[in-house]
Formats: C-alpha cells, sequence, structure tokens
C-alpha cells in the first residue's frame, strides 16, 4: 500500500460525430415527410421511423466515412419499403385470413429487416475503422 | 375490465421503457463516456497474497489447460496458491490435478468425498475457502483461460479500500464451433465489453459474474462465504458485497477465455439455472436493497433492474399478447397504440437480456466486423429464453407454494474443444 495507483486509459471509447449526426437528422427528417406524403401507411412508416432512431443513435455518430452511413440508411429505407408493400399486398390477396397473422407477425416481419441491415452496416464501419488503423500502423 | 387490461398494458409498457431507457444509456457509455472511474495499472508495491480457487467436477478435458496456464501466470510465485478443489469427481480430473501440485509447489488439489460431491459450486468454493491462505481471494472456472497477467490487473483495484471484490472480462474462447457458442459470445460481449463497463463507469452496480474475479478475503470471511442455497451464488454474493457498504469494479482490460455450452440442451440446463438463480435472489435481495443506508439511489435503481432481469422475456410476450388482446376487443385509437408498443420493446429485448443495438455496439468497439452481421439470430435466442425463464418461474413459484425448493445441480459439461482455440483469433474476427 505504500506508493499511490496509477491511472491506466480508460478502454477504448468513440468521440462522435456531431456533424455526420446532424446531417443524418436533417436526411432522415427529409426521407420521412416524402415517405409518408407517397405511403400514408402508419404500420409502415412506424417500422421506418424505428430503423431510422436506431440508425440516427448508433450509427451516424460513430467513426467512419459520412457516404458510407448515408448509403446504408437509404438502402435501409428502401428495404423497409419494400418489406411494407410485400405485406400490404399479401393483405389485398389474403384479406381477412391475413389480418391476424398481420396483426401478430408484422412486428418480427420488421425485426427481419431492421437489425439486418443495421448490423451490416455496423460490421461495414467496423471494416473500415480495422482497415483505418492498419493503415495507420502501416504508415508509422 | 378493459381498463384493467389497458392499465396492466401501460404498467408493463412503463416497465420495459425502463430497461430500453437503461440499456440505451449503457450503450452510449460504454461508446463515449470518459469520465468514469479510474482504471489502474498493476502495481508492483501492491502484491498481496492471493489464493485462486479452481472448483472442478469431471473436468478432465480442460482442467490441465488452466493448471498449465496457472503455471504461467506472472504473478509472483511466492505469493500466489492455485487450490483446485475436486468435487469427487469420478473422471481423471483428480490425477491430472495431482500431476500438476507434484510438479508446482503453488498448486494444491483438495479432495472431496464421494457422498459429498454433486452439491453445487458454493459448497465447493467454501470449502476452498477453509484451506486457502491468501488476502484476496480470486475463482476461476476450470473451463477458463486466463491471460498470463491477470491476476496483477483484477489485484491492483484492491488498493481502493472501498473495493469489496473485482470482476475481469470474459470472452468466448470456441466461439467459431456452432451456433450456440456464437450466440453464446454475442451475449458475453453485450453483457461484459457494454453493460459491465457501463455500469462500472456510471458508478452503479457492476456484478460478479461468479468466475473471473475475486473478493477481499475478510470481507467474504464477513459475509459467510458463498450461500449453498442458492443457485445464482455469483448474484446473490454480489449483492451481499453492496449491501455490505462495499462496491465492485469491473476490470475490462483483464480478459479470460472460456469454453462456452455448444449445444441447446447445455445451453438450455445453464440459463435455467441461471434464471431460476436470479429469481430467487430477486425475491431474497429486493427489499433489502430497497432498505438499505449503504446504497445511492441510483444504485438502488440500477440494482432494481439488475435484480429483476430474467423476469423480462417473460413480461415483453406477456405484454405483446396483452396488446393484441386489447386490439381485439376493442377499436379504439388507445388500443391500436397499445398493440404498436410491445413491438419496439421486442426490437430492443432480443438477446439474452441486452437489446440488439447494445451487443451491435460491443462488437463494434471489438472490431469484430463478422460477428456484426450475426446479430439478427438472437431473435432465436429471445424465443428460447422466455421458454426456460417461463419454466424457472414456474418451477420456482411451484417450489416456494410446496416448501420443496430442492433443485438437482446440472453441471455444464466440458469436452475441451476450446483447445483448438488457444492463441488463434480464426473465426472472432
Amino acid at each position: 500500500m505504500s506508493s499511490p495507483p496509477c491511472y491506466c486509459p480508460i478502454p477504448y471509447k468513440e468521440t462522435p460525430k456531431y456533424w455526420h449526426a446532424a446531417i443524418g437528422s436533417g436526411i432522415v427528417f427529409i426521407l420521412m415527410l416524402v415517405l409518408h406524403h407517397i405511403l400514408d401507411e402508419p404500420k409502415l412508416i412506424f417500422s421506418l421511423v424505428i430503423f431510422n432512431l436506431v440508425f440516427l443513435s448508433f450509427t451516424f455518430p460513430l467513426n467512419g466515412p459520412l457516404w458510407c452511413k448515408i448509403v446504408w440508411l437509404l438502402l435501409g429505407n428502401v428495404m423497409g419499403v419494400l418489406f411494407g408493400l410485400i405485406r400490404l399486398s399479401f393483405g389485398l390477396v389474403l384479406k381477412a385470413d391475413f389480418y391476424w397473422v398481420d396483426f401478430f407477425l408484422s412486428h418480427l416481419i420488421d425485426f427481419l429487416w431492421i437489425v439486418p441491415i443495421w448490423s451490416l452496416a455496423l460490421s461495414f464501419l467496423s471494416m473500415m475503422k480495422k482497415r483505418k488503423n492498419k493503415s495507420i500502423e502501416n504508415l508509422k | 375490465m378493459i381498463w384493467i387490461l389497458n392499465l396492466i398494458i401501460a404498467l408493463l409498457i412503463a416497465v420495459m421503457s425502463a430497461y430500453l431507457v437503461r440499456h440505451y444509456i449503457f450503450t452510449l457509455t460504454a461508446l463515449y463516456y470518459r469520465s468514469g472511474q479510474p482504471h489502474f495499472f498493476p502495481n508492483r508495491n501492491y502484491q498481496p497474497i492471493v489464493s485462486v480457487l479452481i472448483p472442478a467436477r469431471n473436468e478432465e478435458k480442460v482442467i490441465g489447460r488452466i493448471l498449465q496456464r496457472a503455471i504461467e501466470l506472472t504473478y509472483p510465485k511466492e505469493k500466489i496458491e492455485i487450490i483446485v478443489i475436486d468435487d469427487a469427481s469420478t473422471d481423471q480430473t483428480s490425477e491430472i490435478a495431482e500431476r500438476f501440485a507434484k510438479e508446482h509447489k503453488q498448486i494444491r488439489v483438495i479432495h472431496r468425498k464421494v457422498g459429498e460431491g454433486g452439491k453445487g459450486k458454493s459448497v465447493v468454493l467454501n470449502e476452498g475457502l477453509k484451506h486457502a491462505n491468501g488476502e484476496i481471494i480470486f475463482c476461476f472456472d476450470a473451463d477458463y483461460y486466463p491471460q498470463r497477467d491477470i491476476i496483477e490487473k483484477l489485484t491492483a483495484y484492491f488498493i481502493d479500500p472501498k473495493v469489496g471484490a473485482v470482476q475481469g472480462r470474459v470472452t468466448v474462447l470456441n466461439e467459431p464451433n456452432t451456433l450456440v457458442t456464437r450466440l453464446v459470445a454475442l451475449e458475453r460481449i453485450g453483457g461484459y465489453r457494454v453493460d459491465q463497463l457501463a455500469r462500472d463507469d456510471l458508478r452503479l452496480m457492476p456484478q460478479f459474474g461468479g468466475t473471473v474475479g475475486g473478493f477481499r478475503r475478510s470481507l467474504l470471511e464477513f459475509l459467510g462465504g458463498w450461500d449453498p442455497n442458492m443457485l445464482a451464488e455469483d448474484t446473490d454474493l454480489t449483492f451481499r458485497v453492496y449491501l455490505a457498504g462495499y462496491k465492485i469494479r469491473y476490470i475490462n482490460e483483464a480478459e479470460c477465455y472460456e469454453e462456452a455450452v455448444e449445444t441447446w440442451q447445455s445451453y438450455k440446463d445453464q440459463r435455467y439455472r441461471w434464471a431460476r438463480g436470479h429469481m430467487q435472489a430477486a425475491l431474497k435481495h429486493l427489499w433489502p436493497l430497497v432498505k438499505s443506508q449503504n446504497l445511492k439511489l441510483r444504485e438502488k435503481i440500477d440494482g432494481f433492474l439488475l435484480l429483476n432481469i430474467y423476469f423480462m422475456p417473460l413480461l415483453v410476450v406477456l405484454a405483446w399478447v396483452l396488446g393484441a388482446l386489447s386490439f381485439s376487443i376493442q377499436v379504439s385509437d388507445l388500443a391500436k397504440f397499445y398493440s404498436f408498443l410491445p413491438s419496439i420493446f421486442l426490437f430492443s429485448a432480443v438477446g439474452n437480456f441486452a437489446p440488439f443495438f447494445e451487443i451491435g455496439i460491443g462488437a463494434y468497439l471489438d472490431e469484430r466486423e463478422r460477428t456484426c452481421r450475426l446479430i439478427p439470430i438472437l431473435l432465436i435466442a429471445f424465443f428460447f429464453n422466455v421458454l426456460i425463464c417461463a419454466k424457472a418461474f414456474f418451477d420456482l413459484c411451484i417450489s416456494k407454494f410446496t416448501g420443496n425448493d430442492r433443485y438437482k445441480w446440472a453441471k455444464t459439461p466440458h469436452n475441451g474443444n476450446g483447445n483448438n482455440f488457444i492463441n488463434t483469433n480464426e473465426g472472432r474476427e
């Protein structure tokens, strides 16, 4: 107990990219306005809102190129609209039979596109970060 | 009647919101928060005598690996004792441990008689504690494989007299083996790299995980050691440490590899024990936690949420079903609103008690690009855990009702497959 404790660096932390988050918020706002006008389908819009919120919170402020984040955001929204349209077309064809199936399973179906797209985007950012770190190491 | 239904749903949504906010804060903390508690370097001037307890029951396939590692530890040999407590093994565990003990004087083996064996980890650890001479008592499971300097890293934190226990990080060794090991690896990333770290940073209640951790001997003796009546002896001890006025530190840089369960059956048995034990601990500690004078409000809130976490998969499904029921019997806007909300929490709750974004960010922080892509499979684990938690809950209720709280300890089998993954990062990118 003789000497005072030494302090070592805390585990790796990121510095949030506020600019990226601000630009992302702007894009999401415009996107949601446009989609709301075109689609007028509350359930579909709701799923897209969840996806966009997750993306804004946990992807845009991370390290990584802005273009990559925007591409994945747009890709996610396209995917969400496609999933929603497929679900709607099932609803039109199967009518009442589909109503209850849709009611119980729609959120799970949403899960099937929201999480994979988000995790793929994250994986891509992680890969970019690794590459960048490697190139910095090589330079040293 | 409908308003009662709506009220129940509203309450469930409030509880789930609390967990969602909690994990949201944890994830942001693990990502960005830099003003957490200080992390200490190993300090050569503070190296007390330590005892490492290794409980082992039929662990012939893995015991050699941890003992080999134990003799490679960089902590001064004269200040460390390794105690293997052979819990009446019927395989070669005892012989392998004895062979190591003969060659290395810091290793000792304690044998429990055949009639005494198989009564659970707590009993075995208490036996080890009786024979230990160290000032700090560490415990490692037999299937674990620690870093060489892990003891220094963990011991450094005991220089703070308020620290009663420490917990290191657990990483899966045999991750590439099966879908189950990959799932467990994801859960470990979320649980340690994000959850435990954030709780430490925010001065909440990091948890002792039952292994890869240690206690101040004086505190352990004051608390009466491990409680043999508790299935989740680690959670129980965690709360007893906090209620006694001490704190537990989580040390992310002190890493140890574990051999995770490889089959769904083993996964079920292990999680069932954890779920039932955790629920048992919740019943035991909730009231003392609320009353405690030693804990701050934020610690009490975190402790409360931690104790009840194994009820969450049940509550999420219950809210989902009730939301649907509410929607089917009334067509008001409020009902529609209710039917939507549980889905948000379903999104967030998938995975083993850590939302998908928490696990994803953990994998990102570890630069695990391929692991990130596996996050969607957490949905499987979620539904599996719903069934496990439901069974644990009903079994616990029945046992409390009948007064028969007996549980046959289901030991987690280890086949030594982890040996193939030592010193390689293959499959863990």
